[in-house]
């Protein structure tokens, strides 16, 4: 009897869980994870695309949000448990998973429902998703591109007026434009009493800021450590004196004490923090998420942010090469992908199609008030960024359009996805600064890890 | 007093103090930015200069964007942790009571082996757990989480219980047994009642600890519907702007019921947590 009602327990017990868990009903239903948007604008512009979506196919998209990290640890998990999402968009999986998925055979193949868009997108766009599969060793289109970043110069006009200069003094050349905020700005500023720093520097291992910023540093004396074909160049005696050129330059900044002493364990929130309270007259950060933060603050009627906006934050480009040529703009491609165990990879793929759409995807990037940009010729097209007036945005437009863009190593070679993880950039960064040993000697290091890391 | 005692009184007083200063210096600016408007955020300042309710009230009004489901989030989290500590109980208890009072045979095994659980880190754990919570269809929901964190508080509890338990007098057990008691009725109408202060101090144990669960919240859960508070708090950190005031104002409401029940349960907890130290 006893036994008899255990099992009936039992049962019942298995049976509610079952029922918790059971899916609702038998339509079609897509699960999509996608990054969770800086602003209301961006999600609700994904809930319509969603709902007309769902209408167009009669399927029932199961959307989840999660924040930029989160994403990531969530869809690795996934991916490795083989219970994958249908359809994945994360904003850093173009730095960390994209190119190791496709060689992996993680992703599918989207070149089918590429293919007929191919003219829609802007140079330099495809070029990042067009990705090696290391199992059938071939070259396709394992991801879609959605939106991009590149890397921007910002400065408080009304610090460097402060300090007795105007925008136009802003030198051009590569020395000169680093040492106006280190040997000009921030002796001015602190001979008034201001404790302030000439630069904000992201120089720690945690922030992807600071990688983003080196290799930037790195493209200024065409250092770059991988060609196009995926060969590795580290041995390049030219390629070499360049990382130890980027690598001092860089350096110099908190060597000279021109950036606070806490960007070398600053996060990516940290330059930015650090620019809003004036700590720094001018930053250098991918994505014009600062001046964007001020345009939020002011359309919820700040007037301060508004005149922040309008007047006080310029968003700039970069100076010139160290040889006088003009800098490259490195570009991130946002990707999202149709993974090769969903269920639903027919529909998946339908799912991103029609996201690419322009009514559906210009107000998902444009929801983002100009921190990410567009990657469809229609999209740059369109007066929120070619009409020239909003500053920031005009100088976004710029630097995607008129100046052109090249993109990260790891287009070339997947490996570079986890020395990008891992930061060997900012290791190297911190053994100088930090260690102060010569450049020529962590370049030897970070050359020997990089090598490691591109062997397994 | 002599002075040398006064002296050293006050040694101790000062390293209590500057110990007291560090533990409360991150609650101190969690404060202060709870109640600083968003423009004063960064000013670095030790007090705001116009202090303000307001982000409490955006986040009990569900006023921001990040904040669209605060009373569900909030729900969820009270719901998991409290299904967690009930559930972690009926285990603990009937586990500790099968092992101590019906001594069978592999009880000591079992006690002892539910300890070794804990030599694998939980966070070791995470694909497989969610490759396991896959397999059985769960993902997404809310039992996932429940039963994951009743795997990780039983162990505990069975030993902690057990050892609890042993310290109770046989003599009881053989006395009801005398007049006619069933194991159900000892379990029940003797080992219950004398197991309370253990009990409490295992259910808060294992309630606190599936409150503050955040990795295998955000693993195992997904929409913004089903997810706890303390994950969705990670949705602040979506963006490098993050609204840092909203975000410490919700992190004082989601700190203030596991505070409740901490000190609610204070004297418990000491006792209960410390029974099984000591073999008398």
């Amino acid at each position: 009897m006893r036994k008899a009602l255990g099992l009936i327990l039992a049962s019942t017990a298995v049976a509610g869980v079952a029922g918790f868990a059971m899916p609702a009903a038998a339509q079609q239903t897509v699960t999509v994870w996608f990054t969770k948007g800086f602003y209301e604008a961006e999600d609700k512009a994904l809930y319509a695309f969603i709902d007309r979506f769902e209408k167009k196919h009669n399927a029932k998209v199961q959307l989840s949000l999660f924040s930029t990290e989160d994403i990531i640890t969530k869809t690795v998990s996934a991916v490795e448990a083989k219970t994958p999402p249908d359809v994945g968009f994360g904003t850093t999986y173009d730095f960390r998973t994209t190119g190791k998925w496709a060689f992996d055979n993680k992703i599918e193949d989207l070149t089918d429902i590429i293919t007929p868009m191919k003219d829609r997108f802007l140079p330099g766009t495809l070029e990042t998703v067009y990705l090696q599969n290391g199992t059938a060793k071939k070259k396709a289109y394992y991801a879609m591109p959605v939106q991009q970043q590149t890397i921007h110069t910002f400065y408080w006009k009304d610090m460097i007026e402060e300090a007795g200069f105007k925008a136009s003094d802003i030198p051009t050349d590569w020395k000169g434009y680093w040492s106006f905020w280190c040997d000009k700005v921030q002796p001015a500023l602190r001979a008034k009493g201001k404790r302030v720093y000439g630069v904000g520097h992201p120089s720690s291992i945690a922030a992807s800021d600071t990688f983003y910023s080196f290799l930037t540093f790195v493209n200024a004396y065409d250092a770059s450590p991988v060609d196009k074909d995926g060969k590795l160049l580290v041995d390049n005696p030219k390629v070499k004196q360049g990382l130890v050129n980027a690598l001092k330059d860089y350096t110099e900044v908190n060597l000279k004490g021109c950036t606070p002493p806490s960007s070398v364990t600053w996060t990516d929130t940290d330059n930015n923090v650090n620019f809003h309270n004036k700590t720094t007259v001018m930053t250098h950060n991918a994505t014009i998420s600062i001046p964007s933060s001020h345009l939020d603050n002011a359309n919820k009627g700040d007037a301060q942010a508004k005149k922040n906006y309008d007047e006080l934050i310029q968003t700039a480009g970069w100076p010139k090469k160290p040889d006088g040529g003009t800098l490259p703009n490195l570009a991130a491609v946002k990707t999202a992908v149709v993974f090769a165990d969903a269920k639903q990879k027919v529909l998946g793929k339908q799912f991103l199609a029609m996201l690419l759409e322009d009514e559906n995807l210009n107000p998902f990037v444009e929801g983002a008030l100009g921190r990410w940009f567009t990657v469809t010729k229609a999209g740059a097209d369109r007066p929120f960024w070619k009409d020239g007036s909003d500053p920031h945005r005009k100088q976004v437009y710029q630097q995607f359009i008129t100046e052109g863009t090249i993109p990260f190593q790891f287009v070339y070679d997947y490996h570079f996805t986890t020395i990008n993880a891992e930061n060997v950039w900012g290791r190297a960064i911190a053994r100088v600064a930090g260690d102060k040993i010569p450049a020529e000697q962590a370049v030897d290091e970070m050359i020997a890890r990089i090598k490691v890391l591109v062997a397994q | 007093m002599s002075p040398r005692k006064a002296f050293d009184e006050a040694r101790l007083m000062l390293v209590g103090l500057l110990i007291l200063i560090w533990t409360l210096i991150p609650i101190y600016h969690l404060f202060v930015m709870s109640i600083t408007p968003q423009a004063e955020a960064f000013a670095g300042a030790v007090w705001p200069k116009t202090p303000t309710l307001d982000n409490y009230t955006t986040v009990l009004t569900q006023g921001h964007y990040f904040l669209g489901h605060f009373w569900l989030q909030l729900f969820n989290s009270a719901m998991v942790a409290v299904a967690v500590a009930v559930l972690t109980l009926v285990i603990g208890t009937c586990a500790s009571f099968a092992i101590s009072r019906l001594r069978v045979r592999i009880g000591e095994t079992v006690s002892n082996l539910a300890l070794l659980t804990y030599l694998i880190p939980a966070a070791f754990l995470a694909i497989p757990m969610y490759a396991t919570m896959g397999q059985y269809g769960l993902l997404g929901s809310r039992w996932s989480l429940i039963l994951t964190m009743v795997t990780f508080a039983s162990p505990y509890a069975i030993w902690m219980l057990r050892q609890y338990a042993d310290k109770l007098p046989y003599e009881l057990d053989e006395a009801a047994r005398i007049d006619g008691a069933s194991p159900i009725q000892i379990f029940w109408l003797i080992y219950l009642p004398l197991m309370m202060p253990s009990m409490v101090a295992i259910g808060t144990y294992a309630l606190l600890l599936a409150w503050n669960e955040y990795l295998y919240a955000f693993l195992l859960l997904s929409s913004d519907t089903e997810i706890t508070l303390a994950v969705a708090l990670g949705h602040f950190l979506s963006t490098d702007d993050a609204p840092w005031n909203l975000l410490m104002a919700t992190g004082i409401i989601y700190a203030l019921p596991p505070a409740a029940i901490y000190y609610a349960f204070r004297r418990y907890m000491v006792a209960g947590l410390t029974a099984g130290a000591v073999k008398s």
